[in-house]
């Protein structure tokens, strides 16, 4: 398991502020749900895993044609400096990576209703 | 079956039907509505006949084809008329969170549960990127039109309406990106070819007037 060594703290810039929406719509029940995390909320901690999340997450790739139906729809957008990344993706052809960013973001969403 | 982690979906993915055991908190074990099962199993068909492109209006069709004859099947088990029907779509598998009896309304779409969108005639059509532009939301128009044909016709929905339905989905006339209109025009020529003319034609003409559609 890697981790830093205890009292060793590693150099880093302040880190800059990420905002992520996450909508999932679609499915056999047609519900849209919403999450959305503020990096400068979160405990460093969990702002570094947020990094490692979207830094493994592909973006930027077109998701290819998906067969069948009630399948969600995942629409995400990552807001950094200004700049604003959208990508739709539909379960079970998700681009490389996304699955462990969804999975974190619906796991922080409060519970309620799904609409 | 038991696809995921409490996973609370059921879809059908181009070649097998995947459901999962639920959240406990919005769906519970998908596959206790039988409706739910055909449902799925009525996406197989379609992808296999009319192939409804599923966004937009063509993808409110297909998913309205899958209520249609998901919720013949669960007519056909119980053994009722149109008239004893719940033609509701889903019956106990919605959780607690939904605080409501359905996932969907056939005989009154909108209702099945607090916040339920579903619209009933064309003039609330849900205009949205959401949901493959809102595919089971405005299901709710073509769902309500073949719920007045059987409740006009009565008896068992299987007898009239469904295969008028069937032929529909089966016509070669039918594009993959039909509209809600196309699908109106086909069903009225389908029921006028199987049953000629007269009530069963009038009931499905006069049904799709009824949610804003207008057929001729």
């Amino acid at each position: 398991m890697p981790c830093g060594m205890p009292g060793t703290r590693l150099a880093s810039p302040s880190p800059e502020r990420v905002l992520v929406r996450l909508q999932r719509s679609g499915g056999l029940a047609g519900f849209t749900v919403r999450s959305e995390v503020d990096s400068a909320q979160l405990a460093p901690a969990d702002r570094a895993h947020l990094e490692r999340l979207l830094g493994a997450a592909d973006l930027s790739s077109t998701p290819p044609p998906t067969r069948g139906a009630d399948r969600f729809q995942y629409d995400l957008e990552v807001e950094r400096g200004g700049r604003v990344q959208r990508t739709t993706a539909f379960d079970g052809a998700l681009p490389p990576g996304l699955q462990p960013l969804i999975d974190w973001l619906a796991a922080r969403r409060a519970g309620g209703p799904p609409r | 079956m038991h696809y995921g982690d409490h996973y609370d979906n059921a879809f059908w993915n181009g070649a097998r039907m995947v459901f999962g055991d639920g959240d406990g908190y919005t769906l519970l074990q998908t596959t206790a509505a039988i409706d739910v099962i055909g449902h799925e199993l009525t996406h197989g068909v379609t992808e296999h006949t009319a192939n409804l492109t599923y966004l937009g209006q063509s993808g409110a069709l297909n998913e309205s084809v899958s209520d249609v004859f998901g919720s013949m099947v669960k007519q056909f088990a119980l053994g009722q008329t149109s008239e004893q029907a719940d033609w509701l779509i889903g019956e106990g598998i919605v959780g607690p969170a939904l605080h409501g009896k359905a996932l969907r309304s056939m005989a009154a779409p909108g209702t099945a549960f607090e916040g339920d969108p579903q619209p009933a005639e064309m003039r609330h059509y849900v205009h949205t990127v959401s949901d493959n532009g809102g595919v089971h939301i405005n299901s709710g128009i073509p769902n309500h039109a073949f719920y007045l044909v059987a409740r006009e016709l009565g008896g068992r929905s299987w007898d009239h309406a469904g295969p008028v339905w069937y032929d529909t989905l089966r016509d070669p006339g039918l594009r993959s990106n039909a509209t809600f209109h196309d699908f109106a025009q086909v069903t009225v020529r389908a029921a006028q070819h199987r049953f000629g003319s007269g009530p069963v034609s009038n009931a499905v003409r006069d049904a799709w007037n009824q949610v804003g559609v207008t057929v001729p």
